[in-house]
């Protein structure tokens, strides 16, 4: 049985207010690793083995929440690029559960969570 | 003229920081230049624009930039490492920006007022741009004609600031067949730095050559190149060797010679 009391308070409040799905989990740990990544919803989506209609509404409530920039660029195939704009509190934060992923234990408290969130939708 | 807050003029050197290849190249890169370097895969390419990237950083006091269409920053930062440098380090710093984007996205940055492109480089006041590969841009058309056009105007985007480039492009050929001109990169850029491998008694050696190098007078010798743990080394011209850039070099008639009078 998974106490999710186990897990550090500062991670399961970033996995609260940020972790919604695994994609988004996927793309904040692909943006941290890869900082200033500018693309397109298709070319993120490439680089991180997903599809491009299923990363774009999680990319635009990243957007939302101000950790990614987001700019349409008219034109000929006109486009949205994002870009990772993150506070240094929240890099800090990425850090922690980055950290946290390696301990098992709280590894499957994080994925439980995750779990139910997606069940939730 | 002083053309930039280095303070660096037109027709001015900008030294890549590894000692042989300066001497090659008659002491640099040309300021505001895009120089290419060409090579199979695995000959150093991706090594000697990290190197010249961090030596910027390091010997100089110039902010650099690195656009990676293929590699991950990590993966970067990860083999940076293997070769000395720390170049994450640089980038928390400040001195450094990796990107990592698709070349359509960035043909249009480029192409953008006041894009990402404008915008990192007034940011970090970079001087060197490393750009990893050109080759990538092919996936924007297959039409050479089109093509051209794109490099012609990715090349002069970059060049617009006060900066000065180094590209790469891929050879197909591991050995033997050397390519000048893929969709006419080599007539655009100024200088044209080429990777080999030389098969050299059983073992497989890199060598480096300067191909073009734009009204400068340059070293027209292959010399060996190695990559160490410290960076890269350029040596000395293959003495006693002929038919380098074959891949298959032959021994010259007078080192045959001496190696039979020896035995």
């Amino acid at each position: 049985m998974l106490d999710f009391e186990n897990l550090d308070p500062q991670v399961s409040f970033f996995v609260d207010e940020f972790i919604d799905s695994f994609i988004t989990w996927d793309m904040i740990l692909f943006f941290h690793e890869n900082p200033y990544t500018v693309g397109s919803s298709s070319s993120i989506a490439m680089s991180i083995g997903r599809l491009g209609a299923d990363i774009e509404p999680y990319l635009e409530k990243l957007s939302e929440k101000g950790i990614l920039t987001r700019e349409y660029r008219p034109g000929d195939g006109a486009d949205v690029i994002f870009a990772y704009k993150p506070q240094p509190e929240f890099e800090k934060m990425v850090a922690e559960f980055k950290r946290a992923l390696k301990d098992r234990a709280s590894r499957l408290i994080i994925v439980s969570k995750v779990l139910q969130k997606e069940a939730r939708r | 003229m002083v053309d930039s807050a280095a303070g660096r003029t037109n027709g001015e050197r900008v030294p890549t920081g590894i000692v042989g290849l300066d001497e090659m190249l008659g002491g640099g890169l040309l300021y505001n230049s895009v120089a290419v370097i060409k090579g199979a895969p695995g000959t150093g390419k991706s090594c000697l624009g990290m190197e010249f990237i961090a030596k910027g950083i390091l010997n100089y006091g110039e902010p650099g930039l690195i656009i990676t269409f293929e590699e991950f920053p990590r993966q970067i930062y990860r083999d940076a490492i293997s070769i000395g440098f720390d170049l994450r380090a640089f980038e928390h710093g400040q001195q450094l920006r990796t990107i990592f984007t698709t070349p359509a996205v960035f043909l249009r940055e480029i192409q953008q007022p006041g894009g990402i492109f404008d915008r990192t480089i007034e940011e970090i006041s970079a001087k060197r741009v490393f750009v990893d590969s050109m080759t990538q841009l092919e996936r924007i058309t297959q039409d050479p004609v089109q093509l051209r056009e794109i490099m012609y105007t990715f090349l002069n985007g970059l060049l617009r600031y006060d900066i000065t480039a180094l590209v790469t492009q891929e050879d197909a050929f591991i050995t033997g067949n050397m390519s000048v001109a893929e969709a006419g990169l080599s007539y655009i850029v100024d200088t044209i730095i080429q990777l080999r491998y030389v098969e050299i008694s059983s073992s497989m050696d890199r060598a480096i050559l300067v191909l073009k190098h734009r009204a400068s007078n340059h070293d027209k010798s292959i010399r060996r190149m190695l990559i160490t743990s410290a960076g890269i080394e350029v040596k000395t011209a293959f003495e006693g060797r002929e038919g380098i850039l074959s891949g298959n070099p032959y021994m010259t008639r007078r080192v045959k010679k001496a190696e039979e009078f020896l035995k």
